[in-house]
């Protein structure tokens, strides 16, 4: 009573803005972590993995087009050895991507914030008895799926086919583990190596024009494969990556072979 | 599929409409690989860009698709004025990284058509510039007053 008695309008303001202040921080907090991966982040990795991608073949094929034109070995060697770096680091990155995205529910999630009645919930969410005791079946989306993850499913007829959003979580987080079980196969492993197999490059790669397919031939008979060592991580770039500029005379350049050429050439090796 | 090309020939209200509407065909196929078909709708896309008002005629996405589908139809020489425009119009909206992409799409395209030297000059482009778009942020638009 007494409180009250001496309050002031400025007090009651400023007891209001003691509880808007933290109460606005809370929802921004909530909405930083709900929407910093989905919205800003999340569509630009992909088209930054690609451009990784990209420029690591285009090392490759850099490489191949030296060999044919330049006949410079040890350029197109260095060249190729940064793309197959390259390559090999975007696999890399790709896989532990795919786990970083397994374990991102902190992120989705936003009632997971470590509180006792949290975590309990959680338990009894995922927990199957919790869905049987519900007369639910065993592989309801109650049970299978992480709450918070915005998974939707649904079956198509009796085969029980599930048919999912190409762009959601789950989605890219399997096409991801997909992408991690790839790594540890070597006929999947997108590596230097598959370059060197013109029939990979036809079915994998078909915009490449086929004189980079000749290229690439030519490079494969001609510079033999040399097992690749990864350079530590946060060390400098590569060699290839720092030395690419062109010659200055022009004229060094040779007239490239034509495909009938090179075939003519590689009959009367045998 | 076909019979939709009468019915966009009819004057529709919205003049984005119809190559809106060409654009999501070539989009199905492109992921049905129908690569002719995608040409033929970019192609018709294009021409009708001309109804639209000036600010709207830009589209890299759509030089950029009609550039992936040329070069599988080994249309090399028309691939390589597509991917240039890409590089040029993602450049002119600040997207550093398709502008990228663009520009190594057109060293593919330009080593198909046979020019070699500007070939191997995109790929030495591509390589300098591929540690430059760290951010497609739209503080980084160039000058868009620069038009003229």
């Amino acid at each position: 009573m007494i409180f009250f008695k001496f309050m002031h309008g400025t007090h009651a303001q400023m007891l209001i803005v003691c509880w808007e202040v933290p109460m606005d921080m809370r929802r921004a907090i909530y909405f930083w972590r709900r929407f910093r991966f989905t919205v800003y982040f999340f569509p630009l990795i992909p088209i930054v993995q690609e451009l990784s991608r990209r420029d690591a073949e285009l090392h490759l094929a850099f490489a191949a087009d030296q060999w044919w034109r330049l006949h410079d070995q040890a350029r197109a060697a260095l060249q190729w050895e940064s793309g197959c770096i390259r390559l090999e680091a975007y696999t890399e990155d790709a896989a532990s991507r795919a786990l970083a995205l397994e374990f991102r529910e902190d992120v989705t999630i936003p009632t997971s914030q470590g509180t006792v009645a949290d975590s309990a919930y959680k338990a009894w969410r995922t927990n199957p008895f919790t869905a049987k005791s519900m007369g639910l079946p065993e592989d309801s989306p109650y049970v299978t799926q992480k709450p918070g993850q915005a998974y939707f499913y649904y079956k198509v007829g009796a085969d029980g086919r599930e048919r999912r959003d190409a762009e959601s979580v789950a989605a890219v987080t399997r096409a991801a583990q997909a992408a991690a079980a790839a790594r540890d196969s070597p006929e999947l492993r997108l590596s230097g190596l598959r370059f060197r197999d013109p029939a990979w490059v036809a079915r994998e790669r078909p915009a490449w024009p086929p004189q980079l397919r000749e290229a690439l031939i030519a490079f494969d008979k001609q510079v033999p494969p040399v097992p690749l060592v990864m350079p530590p991580k946060g060390g400098p770039l590569s060699k290839g990556e720092l030395e690419f500029e062109l010659p200055e005379q022009k004229g060094l350049y040779r007239k490239p072979a034509s495909v009938a050429e090179v075939r003519s050439g590689e009959q009367k090796q045998k | 599929m076909y019979a939709i090309d009468d019915a966009l020939e009819t004057p529709l209200g919205d003049p984005s409409a119809l190559p809106r509407t060409l654009l999501g065909r070539a989009e199905v196929a492109r992921r049905l690989n129908q690569w002719e078909l995608v040409n033929r709708d970019l192609e018709a896309a294009e021409a009708s860009l001309d109804r639209l008002p000036r600010v709207a005629q830009t589209n890299p996405f759509l030089y950029q698709r009609r550039a992936e589908a040329r070069m599988r139809l080994g249309q090399w020489s028309g691939a390589v004025d597509d991917a240039l425009e890409a590089e040029a119009e993602f450049n002119l909206i600040g997207d550093k990284i398709r502008r990228t992409l663009a520009a190594a799409d057109a060293a593919l395209a330009l080593y198909g058509d046979g020019q070699f030297e500007e070939a191997s000059e995109k790929m030495v482009q591509v390589f300098r510039q591929k540690g430059q778009p760290t951010s497609n942020s739209p503080d980084d638009i160039p000058l868009l007053q620069v038009t003229e």
